[in-house]
C-alpha cells in the first residue's frame, strides 16, 4: 500500500461545490431583458431560495430563479440577506484548525499503526 | 484535517474530545483505505467516519441522546416559507447587514446552541460545503430531510443572532428608530 499517497489523500483538501449564489444575482452584461424573460412567480423563487443559494435546484432551471433574483425588487433582498448570514457563518469558522500537536499525534498514530501490520 | 477536527468538535462540543475523535477517525479511514470508492469526497467520507466514531462513543459512555428521526415525507416547502427574521427586519435592514456586526464567537455559540440534529447539517452545507446527497450520506438520512432539517437549523439560527443583534443594540425593533 502506498502509504504516504494514502496519507496525502487523507490530509489533502477537496474542492467545494460549485454554489449558485456565489457568483449569482449580480447580472451578466448579456442578460436578456427584462421583457424577455418569462418570469416565475416570487413565491416560486422564494421557495427555491436555498436550493439555489446550495446549488441544488431540481425542476427549476438555475437561470429562471436567477433571472427573478435579479429583477425583483421583492425578492432580491432576501438573497442579499441569506448571503449576509452564511457569510456570518462562514467567518466564524475561520478559527477552526488543528493544533501542530494535534496534527502529529495523528501522523505518529499512523504511523505507529503503519508499523504493526 | 482542519476540517475533520471542526466537524468534530461540533459533533462533541469538547476540544480534547474532538482531538480523540480526528485520530481515531484517522486510524480508521488508513485502514479502511480499500473501501474509500474513488469519486467519493475524501472530506466527506472522513466526515461519515467521524460521526460513526462519535456514535460509537456514545453509545459506549451511555450518553446516547436520541436522536430526532424525521420522516423522509418531511417537505421544507409544506413549512411556512416565510423567513421571520426577514420579516421582522425588512422595514429597516432588508439585505440583512445586521449579521456583519455580530461577532465570531457569537456566531459560533449560536451554532453551538442548535439542536444536534439542525447543527450538523448546518455545518456540513453553510461551513464545509457538502452538498445535499453528501450529507445525507454522513448523516444517514435521505436528502429530503436534509433539506427540512436546513430550512429549520438556519432559520432558528438567523432568530437567535437577530436577536442578539437586538440586545447589543444592532439593530432596532421594528418601528423603532
Amino acid at each position: 500500500m502506498a502509504f504516504f499517497d494514502s496519507l496525502k489523500r487523507l490530509f489533502g483538501g477537496t474542492g467545494k461545490n460549485g454554489r449558485s449564489g456565489d457568483e449569482a444575482p449580480s447580472g451578466g452584461s448579456g442578460s436578456p431583458s427584462d421583457a424577455d424573460v418569462a418570469m416565475i412567480p416570487c413565491d416560486e423563487a422564494c421557495a427555491r431560495l436555498f436550493e439555489y443559494l446550495d446549488g441544488e435546484l431540481e425542476g427549476v432551471s438555475e437561470e429562471e430563479v436567477r433571472r427573478h433574483l435579479e429583477v425583483c425588487k421583492a425578492c432580491n433582498p432576501r438573497i442579499q440577506f441569506e448571503k449576509h448570514f452564511r457569510e456570518a457563518l462562514q467567518r466564524s469558522q475561520e478559527g477552526g484548525r488543528v493544533s501542530e500537536s494535534l496534527r502529529e499525534r495523528v501522523l505518529q498514530a499512523l504511523a505507529e499503526d503503519e508499523g504493526l501490520d | 484535517m482542519d476540517a475533520v477536527y471542526r466537524f468534530a468538535l461540533r459533533l462533541s462540543g469538547s476540544r480534547d474530545e474532538a482531538e480523540d475523535l480526528v485520530q481515531d477517525t484517522y486510524l480508521r479511514a488508513f485502514r479502511a483505505w480499500d473501501q474509500y470508492s474513488p469519486g467519493t469526497r475524501c472530506k466527506s467520507w472522513l466526515f461519515t467516519i467521524c460521526r460513526n466514531v462519535f456514535l460509537r462513543r456514545r453509545e459506549r459512555s451511555q450518553r446516547h441522546d436520541e436522536i430526532l428521526l424525521e420522516t423522509a415525507q418531511d417537505d421544507p416547502r409544506a413549512i411556512s416559507r416565510e423567513a421571520p427574521v426577514f420579516a421582522a427586519s425588512r422595514d429597516q435592514d432588508p439585505e440583512g447587514e445586521f449579521f456583519r456586526s455580530i461577532v465570531d464567537d457569537q456566531v459560533f455559540a449560536a451554532i453551538e446552541q442548535l439542536p444536534e440534529e439542525y447543527r450538523l447539517v448546518v455545518v456540513l452545507s453553510d461551513l464545509e460545503d457538502l452538498s445535499y446527497g453528501e450529507i445525507a450520506e454522513v448523516m444517514e438520512i435521505p436528502v429530503g430531510t436534509v433539506k427540512s432539517r436546513l430550512f429549520r437549523g438556519r432559520r432558528q439560527l438567523q432568530g437567535r443572532l437577530y436577536d442578539y443583534a437586538l440586545e447589543m443594540g444592532y439593530i432596532s425593533k421594528g418601528g423603532d428608530d
